[in-house]
């Protein structure tokens, strides 16, 4: 499963061990990040900072959207004063439909606007250095969908029996070939 | 024309004269405010014994964006999480947002690299705030 990971470049310093534990949880977990940007940050900050020539924030950003797009989930570090960025792709993640994952250090949560979110597919932990990992891993395992078919019950009235039988009929189509197709029309239609 | 307006809660001590004048100027050119947090949150910030009432602050921000016509936001710099949340809120309802960038904060600030239909960055000096925010409310005007 893809995963995209937000988190503030502008702390990497300080936090690059922080990120780092986390790309590993994810990773050790079986799980591959959808746009790598931690090491590279970390190099532009060590290295050459932030006036490095060709540091395109256009082409950046484009990246991040194309990785959140790719990515079947989203984990957010969004601790105290994180930046503008995080929350723009936190956003993004939740407009996508992706579960997403917010993580806030527990020594700071009440100085931190995202604990205040509320989401269907939002869920918010506070952690410390000890549960981190567990936290991530239990997120990754209850959004791991295999391959395999999946398949529910699902209970009709009289009313949408006939007109799904009438359907079939015209169409040369089974009833689950119409179902099928309704819904991935409306998943294309909301990604657009 | 209902204007959604956010800016940093966190730096509000320091901006306070930029976020005053963002605010006349909305008021000036016939526009009302979605919601009126600022002066709350200035008198707030006055007792050292306050909280930011983040969930308050959520609530009122998904209310007001969906309210608004549009959405203005200061964002320069460092800029808050729930500033970065607001835009991409207002955006995906469709609210024409103008993001204001201080312009000696321009190269640090991650919002100068977003792009948008609805969007309209611009930077700003202290003296052309008003002028900025007048021709955007101008062209919701001719656009509707």
């Amino acid at each position: 499963m893809l995963v995209h990971f937000s988190g503030s470049s502008r702390s990497i310093g300080k936090d690059i061990f922080l990120y780092r534990k986390i790309i590993t949880a994810i990773r050790s977990s079986g799980h591959a990040i959808s746009h790598d940007w931690i090491e590279t940050a970390w190099l532009m900050k060590q290295g050459k900072g932030r006036d490095a020539k060709g540091w395109d924030l256009h082409t950046i950003l484009l990246e991040v959207e194309a990785g959140i797009e790719a990515a079947e989930v989203a984990i957010v570090e969004a601790t105290g004063a994180s930046t503008l960025g995080v929350g723009y792709e936190l956003a993004l993640s939740l407009q996508r439909k992706k579960p997403t994952l917010i993580l806030i250090d527990e020594r700071y949560s009440k100085d931190s606007y995202a604990i205040a979110l509320k989401h269907d597919l939002l869920i918010i932990k506070t952690y410390n250095s000890f549960n981190l990992t567990k936290i991530i891993t239990t997120f990754l395992e209850d959004n791991t969908i295999n391959n395999k078919e999946l398949r529910f019950n699902f209970v009709i009235d009289r009313r949408i029996y006939n007109h799904l039988r009438v359907k079939s009929f015209r169409s040369g189509k089974t009833k689950a070939e119409i179902l099928r197709d309704l819904l991935l029309d409306d998943i294309e239609k909301s990604h657009h | 024309m209902i204007i959604y307006f956010s800016a940093n809660h966190r730096t509000l001590n320091k901006n306070l004269p930029v976020y005053r004048t963002i605010v006349e100027a909305i008021q000036k050119n016939g526009s009302s405010l979605a919601s009126s947090w600022l002066e709350a949150a200035v008198i707030r910030n006055e007792r050292t014994d306050s909280e930011i009432p983040w969930k308050d602050i959520f609530y009122e921000s998904q209310i007001g964006i969906q309210n608004a016509t549009a959405a203005v936001v200061e964002a320069s710099g460092a800029s808050a999480f729930g500033n970065g949340y607001e835009v991409a809120y207002a955006l995906a309802y469709g609210k024409p947002t103008l993001v204001l960038i201080a312009e000696s904060e321009v190269r640090d600030s991650y919002a100068s690299g977003l792009s948008h239909e609805a969007l309209t960055i611009r930077k700003y000096q202290p003296e052309n705030i008003e002028a900025i925010v007048k021709e955007f409310i101008l062209s919701l005007r001719r656009s509707r």
